[in-house]
């Protein structure tokens, strides 16, 4: 143990005790399950000890006693057993004892069990009954066996990894064995000739004749296509080629071993037409998932379920995944009902394995994170010689003294001899210090740290599935940085409690923790907007200097705010408790039932402390770190899910396939919170609400919805060829008034395996498989984030920022508006797709959609101001998605055991408004009927005007902003050409010289994966992108002055700019205030096209004989780096992928948490 | 037995559905932590609370929203001829764009009165009570009345709380006179229900506030009416001369003074505690830890980056009362010093006598380009040399408090009531020397300059050297009027509305101009660079930004416009003209 600890903790090397512990921890979670496994599966463990016996055709009794005694345990057996007169014939040398049996018994009505350490053998009159169907058997069962030889072997992959669980008969009979936990199998074959049959789930069956061999090393071949494979559905499964909606499934495999910090973040590529928005860097920061482009103008995601519960997907350990479905269309959600609109994910965790030795994994790998991007920032004296310069051209005036700029560029060159400030004669100091703060605040590479350990096992009856996960992340701070901590603890356990009932318990639990600096308001409030800041942020040293007459102090400068010591800390606790069971009512009826509580407990913690520090006089200022205060909140979630349902599977002659469904639903959630903030902290030290002396102000929250639903499917098939599936639900929520709670919404879907018909044989050689889909339905969206939008509240202002006589007071705001007719939205979509595999390798799907979203709440329809409250939500509007998306996936191996496979997803999407009548004379500023979404109205940029005489002779731009042009300054087109440039009614139908100019639509999205693997050796590559789409830029860090006066800016902007030398410049002339030369327009808009590598693996697994020698299974060693490069025509120096601060909307570039490259090392064990 | 089983199981089942499906609370989900709309207007205390929300919100009290903001304070300065702004004035230069929405076409605060008025009598309170209340609210309506009439002449006046189908959403505008007179009412009704204050310096609305909003009201759409040409002028200014005579009949308020004419004036305005002040007649509290405004740290600093225009210098008279024309003690404006001295002394509590005040030890004012012009926080400029001094106060601790200081704000001062009064009457031509003693000579008074005697100031009027600033009046006693208005309520937001009243926009169009400079005492300032300079010698602040000067549209500019999305939203909207 020892040894491990240290091996693994070599390349971590930083010597964190975090860090040492939590490996510490992770072995001692592993011994700890090792001890529960071992406890577990006594029963187990006397059918696997391995035994020599020998027993050669005498009385079954008999024969049973002397394996008894050679395996030294005790038989017990009914009166059956005693007067058989079956004869048995068995020879073993180290067999299992389960083998043995297994052997002995074959073909014989009896069956065996191991019930702690006892065997119990019975009769099962069901056995013989088969065996007598079996012709082939007659010779064992007659008592009088043929000779029969003993064949061992082991199976394995291409790689040359044990594949354990794969079924290995005899031909012909019933006769079989499963490979064991190191691939390894033992079989007494019959002395003439033997074929065995091996199959595994994802490999294709092969078939071995035995000529006298007697140890086989059997390699199986994957198999490159999965007809048979099952997909989870809505409250069950689906054989992947009896599916007629549109369903996508990924596996766990897929996210594990990647440096993602979050599971919604690995989805990103994977599937076509799941887009994920990338909003930042920040460790806490979770992507956007969104199904199928634009659900509504009120938003609105798709439903994530858990195991059958609503969980937010970034609260997961990667480890513990098993599967991700997506149920793109309306006809597969519709089974959720009032939640499903937007399509659903379901997520199915690791369960348990069946009759298998335990397994014990772990994972683990140090990962170090680089920001992918940032600015080129001004330094000191550059930025002072462009406010000047910038000034100067819009007011005429300078800020900077020429004197002011030497003191700079002086201290510039050579600081150490050059001070970093001057006193002014008014006795305000003048600071001209350069601080570069993306090298000084920022650490070269952030360290987080991943372990993931589980244990996977059962015997016939019982089976579980535990694991605990631990992941801690730095942010990019070099000092005082953010911090994630999550961990993660998973219990799965099922129980087959008699013939008829299953039983399921799970416990899932999620500890995160956040930890950042606290933002003191107008200095951290936002770290990356402060850096755009020429003062204090640039030209302020971080502390002042060791002469200075107060030294070492801190100053303005944003770090010392960073570094005060006040953190903000939110730690989110999710437990999930979960009972189900599953009951046999008669032959394929079966009731399910669950029961699921969730409890999520957010505890918040914001502390400003007060701290002085020098800005421009010699004096400690404490302005905007008082008050001191403590804010503490904690909000409480309580939700239940119940699911009761009967599901039928049956058939009529071998033809007519049948399947149904009829449920239950309903949940209910209750939030309670508090909220306490107390100014004036008695002492820094301890922040607490008990220990300070100014205002306590209280504030708290109780909120509840609930909502109940039956629902039901039908599914028909004929012959796997003509498939027909309706499922509906009929729901209700709290949300609406009691008279329009409830609604029904159908859906119909339909299938025909064209590959399957008489008339296809001709192209077997070719076509595998080929299927037609076709499905509609209707779903309602009751997902609002207010849970009562039919009753008008009165707000609530504590306190009125007024001093009363008696000091502060409550004040109460009227309440607002609520449309009389408030209903549900709905969103119906049609769906055609298209299944397709040939030459075995190739498999296709292309699906084509469209999406009508309906009665649509939408905020705020126009009313004239005097109305004097905001309008209340209406229903409104429509809005129609129309999409396509496509994949591909060719999986193949070569003879010399090289395997690869490539896989591509591509998918598009645009959204348009159909029906709003809230804007009828089509004002841009709102939505407004038959626009597109994303669409960017701008103006023509015809150049830039060069001369006095090319403004003289120029349209007037003075709407635009009333102000002189000079040179260098932008030239608009006349598009309407009425000597004037304006927006006209800022409408559709007058748009003055305005038009649409670009689409901030992310279209045509991609991925595409490349593995290959060799002899133990694996590589991925993937890719992903946007084909298509415009920005345009704005905010401080990209315009620097242009857009907002003492803004530092880039190098890219500044030295690209116009000047009367550089006539040809890209950017307008740099001058202060000037947003009229930045309005949208053709020439600035850029494309957020790119092209990223967004994750390359490498990983290397150590060959068993090896690895066994030290008593591991499996020995893997990985590097997997995300974000490692990346083509796109951005200028600047920014990322592509997270250009948009808001989804639709053209942010400010770069102010928001960088994302990050991430390099991973990683080791994974199994034994 | 399995069977048995079964049975259990699907009772046990349908029980649970069952018990499920009976309980309809289980989808009735109401509100649990706020008030609906059911279960209010109930007592006293929640008509307070309704009322308290409206104290920080209303406009009308310019420059006190949440925090004691200078730049709104004065922003009725910024966009006149009183105060120059580094950056022009959009709206004094004539360069206000008509705007797509908001604009000042805001009506949040009519509603939320209306909300209140519509439903208040349903409080089980006596009416003593909710009179009381109703009329407080009545008192911010008229004041947010007055900011659309200001702003716009016509408003559609609403007496009801809206909802999405009234049909007043789409009335067209009422008329001035509907609703001035409408206003009126409602103030009056006011007046009556509110009850009297204790005493001065009250920080919520009283009898007296409601008078005083009255009087100033009164005023300005008397005024309004006489010089724009509308009916019914008569009627208002004898309200005014009527609402400001009650409250210095009631003889609650006096001029704060201590006999310190050089100090005087400027304490009312650097005051952390209004509390008890006569003058004061309604005023904003501000409290260490509580409630803090910046002010004094503002002005110190000069962050407001403007200084006074020379125009304003020079309507200050000379200490013995006189204009500088004609009093014999004026200096001249060789330098700032010489053109400081021997003024009127509310001049030096307004704007700084360099080397004094903030500027002790300091070379000069701040004027751009020299030393004192920029602090590291590139601002801190004043483009015309005089800087402002009003709202200040020698107080360390209060400059480090930053945002959190705690310098009272005066929102309506009893020396505007007596401007009010002695304008009124002059308007009305009822003014006399004793109506004069008691309103303009109290101010003179109390700062220590030379009073106002009507027999004096008519023979001014044909002095040569008498200069009247205002082109619409031909009497030196209204000119006087003015002028004392004009510096006695100096950067308090009220010259923007006063020009507007008396039709006197052209005024904006005079060139901008600050203090002759003088080269030897700013040597490192650098003329054609720095700063600009007039033939005489003058600073220009806007000779490079504007150099064809302000603009001022007699036709449109007196009114500001309706955004344009509204009068798409209302065909029944007529835009003012000349927008």
């Amino acid at each position: 143990m020892k040894k491990k600890v240290r091996f693994l903790t070599k390349p971590l090397d930083y010597a964190y005790i975090m860090r040492l512990s939590s490996v510490s921890l992770a072995f001692v979670c592993i011994a700890t399950l090792s001890v529960f496994a071992v406890n577990t599966s006594d029963a187990q463990k006397v059918l696997d000890r391995r035994i020599n016996v020998t027993v050669e055709g005498i009385v079954l009794k008999e024969g049973l006693n002397q394996i008894a005694r050679a395996a030294s345990v005790k038989f017990s057996y009914t009166h059956d057993v005693a007067l058989s007169k079956e004869r048995i014939h068995v020879v073993a040398r180290e067999l299992t004892l389960k083998e043995v049996l297994e052997n002995a018994l074959a073909g014989l009505p009896f069956g065996f069990e191991a019930v702690n350490d006892k065997i119990l053998i019975r009769y099962e009159p069901e056995k013989r009954r088969q065996i007598r169907t079996d012709p082939a058997h007659k010779v064992t069962a007659s008592g009088q066996p043929s000779a029969e030889r003993p064949v061992k072997g082991r199976v394995v992959d291409h790689n040359g990894e044990v594949l354990p669980g794969v079924n290995v008969q005899i031909k012909g009979t019933l006769k079989g064995t499963v490979t064991d936990v190191s691939g390894d199998f033992q079989l007494n074959v019959p002395e003439e000739q033997a074929v065995l049959v091996f199959s595994f789930v994802g490999f294709e069956p092969l078939e071995r004749t035995l000529a006298g061999e007697t140890e086989l090393l059997i390699e199986l071949k994957a198999a490159f296509t999965h007809l048979d494979e099952v997909v989870v559905i809505g409250y069950g499964t689906q054989k992947k080629v009896n599916l007629t909606g549109a369903v996508d499934q990924v596996s766990g495999n897929e996210l594990q071993n990647r440096p993602i910090t979050n599971v919604s973040r690995g989805l990103q590529g994977l599937i076509p037409n799941l887009n994920i928005t990338n909003r930042g860097g920040s460790p806490n920061a979770s992507g956007g998932l969104n199904l199928r482009g634009t659900t509504s103008i009120n938003g609105g995601g798709p439903l994530v379920l858990v195991d059958n519960v609503q969980m937010d997907i970034d609260l997961l350990n990667p480890d513990d995944i098993e599967s991700i479905t997506v149920l793109k269309d309306a006809a597969s959600a519709a089974i959720y009902g009032a939640r499903g609109a937007f399509g659903v994910i379901l997520v199915t965790l690791k369960q348990g394995a069946k009759d298998r030795k335990p397994v014990i994994n772990y994972t683990g790998g140090m990962e170090f994170n680089k920001p992918t991007y940032l600015p080129d920032l001004l330094n000191s004296w550059e930025y002072m010689g462009a406010t000047n310069l910038a000034r100067q051209r819009r007011y005429g005036t300078v800020v900077y003294s020429d004197e002011q700029l030497g003191w700079a560029k002086a201290h510039f060159d050579d600081p150490a001899n050059n001070p970093s400030y001057h006193v002014q004669p008014n006795g305000s100091i003048f600071w001209h210090a350069n601080v570069n703060n993306f090298e000084e605040l920022l650490q070269n590479w952030a360290p987080a740290v991943n372990h993931s350990v589980n244990i996977n096992g059962g015997n016939k009856a019982v089976s579980y599935f535990a694991s605990v996960g631990s992941r801690r992340q730095e942010g990019m701070f070099r000092d005082a940085t953010d911090v994630l901590k999550r961990y993660n603890l998973l219990v799965n356990i099922s129980a087959k409690v008699s013939d008829r009932l299953r039983v399921g318990f799970k416990t899932a639990y999620t500890n995160k923790n956040y930890n950042e600096p606290h933002r003191y308001a107008g200095k951290g409030s936002s770290w990356w907007e402060q850096m755009t800041r020429g003062v204090p942020q640039i030209l302020f040293p971080i502390r002042t200097p060791a002469d200075a007459p107060i030294p070492d102090a801190p100053t303005e400068h944003f770090y010392n705010f960073l570094h005060s010591g006040s953190r903000t800390v939110t730690s989110t606790e999710v437990g999930r408790y979960s009972i189900d069971a599953e009951l046999d009512l008669i032959k394929g009826l079966k009731l399910k039932g669950d029961f699921n509580y969730q409890t999520t407990h957010v505890d918040f913690k914001d502390e400003q402390k007060e701290f002085g520090f020098i800005r421009d006089r010699w004096e400690y200022q404490y302005n905007q770190t008082t008050p001191s205060y403590i804010r503490k909140a904690s909000d409480k979630t309580d939700y239940f899910a119940a699911n009761a349902y009967l599901t039928y599977d049956g058939s009529v002659k071998e033809k007519h396939f049948f399947t149904g469904l009829l449920g239950f639903n309903q949940e209910w959630s209750r939030a309670t919170g508090f909220n306490v903030i107390g100014n004036n902290l008695v002492t820094n030290s301890v922040p607490v609400l008990s220990l300070v002396t100014g205002e306590v102000i209280p504030s708290d929250s109780e909120q509840e919805w609930a909502i109940r639903g039956l629902f039901a499917r039908l599914s028909y098939s004929y012959k796997e060829k003509y498939l027909l599936e309706l499922n509906s639900r009929y729901d209700g929520t709290s949300r609406f008034p009691k008279d329009r709670r409830f609604q029904f919404f159908p859906s119909v879907s339909a299938g025909w395996r064209i590959s399957e018909e008489s008339f296809m044989t001709w192209s077997e050689p070719v076509v595998n498989d080929l299927k037609l889909r076709f499905s509609y339905g209707r779903l309602g969206n009751q997902n609002l984030a207010n849970s009562y939008p039919y009753i008008t509240r009165f707000g609530v202002v504590n306190p009125v920022q007024y001093l009363f006589d008696q000091g502060f007071a409550l004040g109460l705001n009227p309440p607002g508006l609520v449309s009389p007719d408030l209903t549900w939205e709905k969103a119906s979509t049609t769906n055609f797709g298209l299944d397709l595999v040939v030459w075995k390798n190739w498999t296709i799907a292309f699906d084509w959609y469209s999406r009508k979203t309906s009665d649509m709440l939408v905020a705020g329809e126009k009313l004239p101001a005097v109305l004097g409250v905001n309008p209340p939500d209406r229903n409104a509007a429509e809005l129609k998605t129309r999409g396509w998306e496509f994949s591909l996936r060719y999986a193949n191996q070569t003879n010399w055991g090289l395997s690869y496979s490539v896989a591509g997803v591509l998918s598009d999407y645009l959204s348009k408004i159909t029906k709003f009548d809230n804007n009828p004379n089509k004002l841009w500023g709102n939505y407004y009927e038959g626009q597109t979404l994303g669409e960017i109205w701008g103006y023509e940029t015809v150049g830039f005007f060069q001369t006095q005489q090319d403004i003289d002779n120029a349209p007037s731009h003075a709407q635009i902003a009333g102000v002189a042009r000079q040179p260098g300054d932008i030239l608009y087109a006349d598009l309407n050409n009425d000597g004037v440039i304006t927006w006209g009614d800022n409408t559709v139908t007058n748009p003055g010289d305005k038009r649409i100019i670009g689409n901030s639509t992310p279209r045509y999205q991609f991925g595409f994966t490349g593995n290959v693997s060799w002899k133990g050796m694996d590589v991925r590559l993937f890719f992903q992108g946007i084909g298509k789409r415009d920005v345009f830029p704005k905010g401080n860090f990209y315009w620097g002055q242009i857009s907002s006066a003492g803004a530092v800016g880039t190098r890219e902007v500044f030295y690209n700019s116009w000047t009367e030398e550089n006539r040809d410049a890209y950017y307008p002339v740099y001058k202060q205030d000037a947003s009229y030369n930045i309005q949208e327009q053709t020439k600035y808009l850029q494309s957020a096209a790119y092209l990223r590598l967004k994750n390359l693996s490498v990983g290397y697994t150590l060959p068993q004989t090896l690895t066994q020698k030290v008593a591991l299974d499996r020995v893997r060693i990985f590097f997997s780096g995300e974000n490692l490069a990346e083509w796109s025509g951005l200028r600047g120096n920014f990322d592509p992928e997270v250009v948009l601060s808001e989804e639709g909307q053209a942010g400010t570039f770069g102010q928001f948490y960088p994302l990050q490259r991430t390099l991973s090392f990683g080791l994974q064990l199994s034994f | 037995m399995k069977e048995n089983n079964m049975k259990k199981y699907m009772i046990f089942l349908s029980a649970m559905v069952i018990l499920a499906g009976c309980n309809d609370d289980f989808m009735n989900r109401l509100p649990k932590d706020s008030i609906v709309e059911e279960n209010f207007w109930n007592s006293e205390g929640e008509l307070n609370q309704y009322v308290n929300a409206f104290y920080p919100l209303t406009a009308a009290f310019a420059g006190h929203e949440t925090y004691f903001t200078l730049s709104k304070l004065i922003s009725g300065d910024l966009q006149s001829d009183n105060l120059v702004p580094v950056n022009y004035n959009a709206v004094a230069a004539g360069e206000y764009v008509m705007p797509a929405t908001g604009g000042g076409w805001t009506w949040e605060y009519i509603r939320r009165a209306n909300y209140f008025l519509n439903r208040y009598q349903k409080a089980a309170v006596t009416d003593e009570i909710k009179n009381a209340k109703a009329a407080e609210v009545k008192v911010f309506k008229s004041l947010e009345y007055f900011q659309l009439v200001k702003r716009f002449g016509d408003v559609p006046w609403l007496s009801n709380d809206l909802n999405t189908d009234s049909p007043e959403l789409f009335k067209p505008r009422d008329s001035r006179a509907l609703v001035m007179d409408s206003v009126l009412v409602d103030l009056d009704w006011a007046i009556e229900h509110l009850p009297a204050p204790q005493g001065p310096a009250a920080v919520t609305i009283n009898r007296h506030v409601a008078l005083a909003v009255k009087a100033r009201i009164c005023l300005h759409e008397g005024t309004f009416r006489k010089y724009h040409g509308i009916a019914g002028s008569e009627k208002f200014l004898a309200l005014a001369l009527e609402a400001s005579g009650q409250l210095i009949g009631a003889g609650t308020y006096r001029l704060f003074t201590t006999g310190n004419p050089e100090e005087d004036y400027a304490t009312v305005f650097g005051s952390l505690d209004l509390a008890g002040n006569p003058e004061i007649i309604l005023y904003r509290r501000y409290e260490p830890n509580l409630l803090g405004n910046g002010t004094v740290r503002t002005v110190h600093d000069n962050s407001i980056d403007a200084g006074a225009s020379k125009s304003l210098i020079e309507s200050y008279l000379c200490i013995d009362g006189k204009p500088i024309g004609i009093s014999p003690l004026y200096k001249g404006d060789g330098t700032i010093e010489d053109e400081l001295t021997s003024r009127d002394p509310r001049l030096t509590q307004t704007f700084v006598y360099p080397r004094t005040k903030m500027q002790k030890g300091f070379p000069g004012p701040a004027i751009p380009g020299t030393d004192f012009a920029s602090s590291s926080l590139s601002a801190g400029i004043c483009p015309t040399g005089y800087q402002l001094a009003k709202y200040w106060r020698d107080d360390q601790v209060e400059y480090l408090r930053i945002q959190q200081g705690i310098l009272d704000a005066p929102l309506i001062r009893y020396a505007e009531i007596l401007l009010i009064h002695a304008e009124a009457a002059a308007e009305m031509g009822t003014a006399d020397q004793a109506l004069l003693d008691k309103t303009i000579n109290l101010l003179r008074a109390r700062a220590g300059v030379g009073m106002l005697l009507l027999s004096e100031v008519e023979s001014w009027q044909g002095n040569s050297k008498y200069l009247s600033d205002y082109s619409n009046i031909n009497s030196a006693l209204l000119n006087e009027i003015r002028r004392e208005r004009r510096v006695e309520l100096a950067v308090e937001n009220f010259r923007y509305d006063d020009l507007v009243r008396w039709k006197e926009g052209k005024l904006l169009e005079k060139t901008v101009r600050g203090m002759k400079f003088v080269q030897s005492v700013y040597p490192r300032v650098e003329v054609g660079k720095d700063i600009f300079l007039d033939n005489e010698g003058y600073i220009l602040p806007y000779s490079k930004s504007l150099p064809n000067g302000r603009v001022f549209n007699e036709s449109k500019h007196y009114l500001f416009p309706i955004p344009t999305e509204e009068l798409i939203l209302n065909p029944n909207l007529v835009q003012n003209p000349g927008w």
